[in-house]
């Protein structure tokens, strides 16, 4: 009887564990960027909605979130970190302009075998495919792309008798509308009730980090009719009038003419936090200045106007009535490059899926899970103004989602779009991306343009070599 | 005899074998990573390549380097060796307890020693959030210039090294001061009244008694704090990252910046190894002077 018992005992727990080993759930690390305005959706609903979905196919699958530091420099140096020690999240994203370093460096999985045998990876439109791509391979999957417009404030325009609404079709266009803003400045300051009136910024220095780059840097770049790569000879610029252009513009706003903050505002704390405080300034921050004039990333739109967001302009005024946006100008008109008036850029994040990964097919389906036609037209819902510019053309044919389109939306869109370009997919770009952020802090310690240049040339063939640089015209 | 060295052998593997793991092995490993062209992105980082004495090649033709060796020196030389050095010694004479320069010393003494004490127990990180609150645009400083009327002032923008100096100056002083205090205490009395019979002002005192008998104290604090100050990295990099430019780049910062900022990891070490040579280059330097002196 006792005997079996103990046979009974060990087959009931055989059983069990079998059974436990059978009902064992695949667990996930995912990492995201914890100031994306969509984070809390992925804690509240893409996660168990996807742990439910896999439930439901016989596959339990747990996610367990990684939170890294924010913004972006200290998420970059915590990814890399965990990526070399292996310890990183199985699915996670990349802004993706790291993607051809981080792909060659062995962290990513290549998705190219997964994605041909998605039927739905035809909906991706090809600027979304190529932000993705690297030397033929696909390494992650992107819901969108953003662009850069210019900001500017209605109400400080029209204090300084200025038109509204206004598009500046040149660079001396900005630089007119600056000086009248600077001449009023103290009076429209005590009008709006802020302590000092800034008629314009380009983001610039350091610490700005990829902000400085790409949405100060590249904005004016491009509309001098630059690049920092030239694809043509696949060489990277070391000197050209473009470049020389853009840090001369530099020069005159901060340095020259004053027509900006200090230069010194740019080197401490958090500058382009700062800066965006003073873009949406109506008075609620008295002690503060307002800015009047912005080139920044199209989301701050929607930010201005989330009461739970630190940029918001409260009501009254609110934001419809103090901002307006507009296309940045070439330096004049046809300046631009490949001769366009106005200029634009995109850039934008990727998931990506760790190449260590132990469960490459179920990571691959909880990309497949976010980034369905279905979940980013819901989050497009959820989320106002999130997902203005998707990656797939089957939701932006959609007829629910172009309802949801905003005048502001469809200005992105049909004007933007068109016109906009990208950042050298390159392994070296982030180095380069890093001495232009140095060149531009060079011009604010007061440093002649010329100089600067001269500098810029010969750290770039430095760092990228001399075979690898050119000299333009 | 033997057997209680075998003993004693024994009983000192586990921690032998601690700071194998934990020290030496990582060191080694460093060591060897300078050799390499070892990356956290990009090519490298899949497939490190043997680059021989590459990086030391780039290291001693690096200006950015050389550059942040001479600001690591202005660092060491004006926050260490003037400031906390020289301070400590000022004060350690001005609260000495055996010669009261004015009688309420006593207390005040006593209260400067704790302060300057409570600087130095103080964890960096909250030494550096104070000076930045107290320096930072919308800091302490500028608010109190606002009610003359004056400011505001980048304090750290505009003055980077001296702002990192002086901050460093206010943590570091407490250590020198006790040093000297004690070494102070431990002067025979008789040496001193013997200067004050043979009529010696109290300058005279100082300058030929009690100073040539703290020589040796002092060197080996100057040593001490040369060595610990070329490694400092928290407080200067919270305050300035470095910046403006290069401005305040020492060479701890340098080598966090390329390793971590760059993801040169391989580079980032080597400049590590090139801050070892610097600080053991200077503690022979001083151990010379020192056996010289004594």
């Amino acid at each position: 009887m006792y005997k079996w018992f103990k046979v009974a005992l060990v087959l009931g727990i055989m059983v069990f564990g079998l059974g436990a080993l059978a009902q064992e759930k695949v667990v996930l690390s995912f990492a995201y960027p914890t100031w994306f305005t969509d984070y809390p959706r992925f804690l509240n609903w893409y996660i168990p909605a996807f742990e439910r979905y896999m439930e439901a196919r016989g596959t339990p699958v747990e996610i367990e979130v990684m939170e890294l530091p924010a913004p972006d420099d200290p998420y970059r140096e915590a990814t890399l970190l965990r990526l070399a020690a292996g310890t990183h999240a199985d699915i996670f994203a990349d802004d993706t302009f790291y993607i051809p370093a981080d792909a060659l460096a062995g962290y990513l999985l290549d998705l190219t075998p997964y994605v041909e045998k998605w039927p739905e990876w035809k909906f991706w439109v090809p600027a979304a495919k190529d932000a993705i791509t690297f030397q033929g391979k696909v390494w992650g999957l992107n819901r969108d792309t953003d662009v850069r417009p210019m900001y500017y404030r209605k109400d400080i325009f029209e204090l300084a008798g200025l038109p509204v609404p206004w598009q500046p079709t040149s660079w001396d266009d900005i630089l007119e509308a600056a000086r009248t803003i600077k001449a009023k400045r103290a009076e429209i300051a005590k009008a709006l009730g802020v302590s000092d009136v800034i008629p314009v910024a380009f983001k610039a220095g350091i610490l700005g980090g990829e902000a400085t780059t790409m949405q100060g840097f590249y904005m004016l770049l491009l509309g001098a009719g630059g690049r920092l790569y030239d694809a043509a000879s696949g060489k990277w610029v070391a000197k050209s009038s473009a470049l020389l252009d853009t840090l001369k513009f530099y020069h005159k706003i901060y340095i020259e003419e004053k027509l900006s903050v200090e230069p010194e505002f740019w080197m401490a704390g958090a500058p382009v936090d700062k800066i965006h405080l003073y873009l949406s300034n109506v008075g609620q921050r008295p002690n503060e200045p307002a800015l009047a004039m912005l080139v920044t990333w199209d989301g701050v739109w929607y930010d201005t106007a989330n009461p739970e967001h630190e940029r918001y302009i409260p009501e009254p005024p609110g934001r419809d009535a103090v901002l307006a946006y507009c296309k940045m100008p070439a330096k004049e008109p046809g300046a631009g490059i490949r001769g366009q008036d106005f200029v634009t850029i995109s850039g934008g994040w990727g998931m990506v899926i760790n190449a260590a990964t132990e469960h490459p097919d179920i990571a691959f389906e909880f990309l497949k899970f976010v980034h369905s036609k279905g979940e980013m037209l819901a989050s497009r819902i959820d989320v106002p103004g999130s997902i203005r510019l998707p990656a797939r053309w089957d939701l932006t044919e959609d007829p629910v989602y172009q309802k949801l389109a905003t005048p502001y939306d469809i200005f992105c869109a049909t004007e933007l779009v068109p016109l906009t370009t990208v950042r050298p997919g390159l392994t070296e770009y982030p180095k380069v991306s890093d001495l232009v952020q140095e060149a531009t802090e060079k011009i604010l310690l007061g440093e002649k343009p010329e100089a600067v240049l001269e500098w810029y040339a010969a750290e770039l063939e430095a760092t990228v070599g001399a075979e690898n640089v050119i000299e333009l015209p | 005899m033997r057997k209680r060295l075998g003993s004693l052998a024994i009983l000192l593997v586990p921690a032998f074998v601690l700071w194998a793991v934990f020290m030496l092995g990582p060191a080694l490993w460093g060591i060897r990573l300078t050799f390499t062209n070892e990356a956290l992105t990009g090519p490298a980082a899949k497939n490190p390549q043997f680059v021989g004495l590459a990086n030391y090649h780039r290291l001693m033709r690096d200006p950015r380097f050389w550059g942040s060796v001479y600001r690591s020196f202005i660092f060491v030389s004006g926050s260490a060796i003037v400031g906390q050095a020289g301070l400590g010694l000022l004060l350690a004479v001005l609260t000495s307890e055996r010669r009261r320069i004015w009688p309420k010393v006593k207390i005040t003494g006593r209260l400067a020693t704790a302060l300057c004490w409570l600087a130095w127990v103080t964890p960096e990180t909250l030494i550096g959030w104070c000076w930045i609150s107290f320096l930072d645009y919308n800091g302490v400083l500028n608010q109190i210039l606002k009610l003359f009327g004056l400011g505001p002032v980048y304090w750290m923008v505009r003055y980077g090294m001296l702002s990192i100096i002086l901050a460093n100056i206010w943590w570091g002083t407490g250590w020198s001061m006790m040093l000297f205090k004690a070494a102070l205490e431990s002067i025979p009395r008789e040496v001193e009244e013997a200067a004050e019979v043979d009529g010696a002002s109290p300058w005279q005192k100082f300058r030929y008694v009690v100073l040539p008998l703290l020589r040796r104290p002092i060197f080996v604090n100057v040593l001490l704090i040369t060595i610990w100050t070329y490694g400092v990295f928290g407080l200067p990099f919270m305050m300035t990252g470095g910046g403006p430019g290069h401005r305040t780049e020492l060479m701890t910062i340098y080598a966090y910046k390329t390793g971590f900022k760059y993801f040169e990891i391989a580079y980032g070490t080597t400049v590590s190894i090139g801050i070892l040579f610097i600080t053991l280059f200077l503690a022979l330097v001083y151990h010379r002077l020192l056996g010289r002196r004594a």
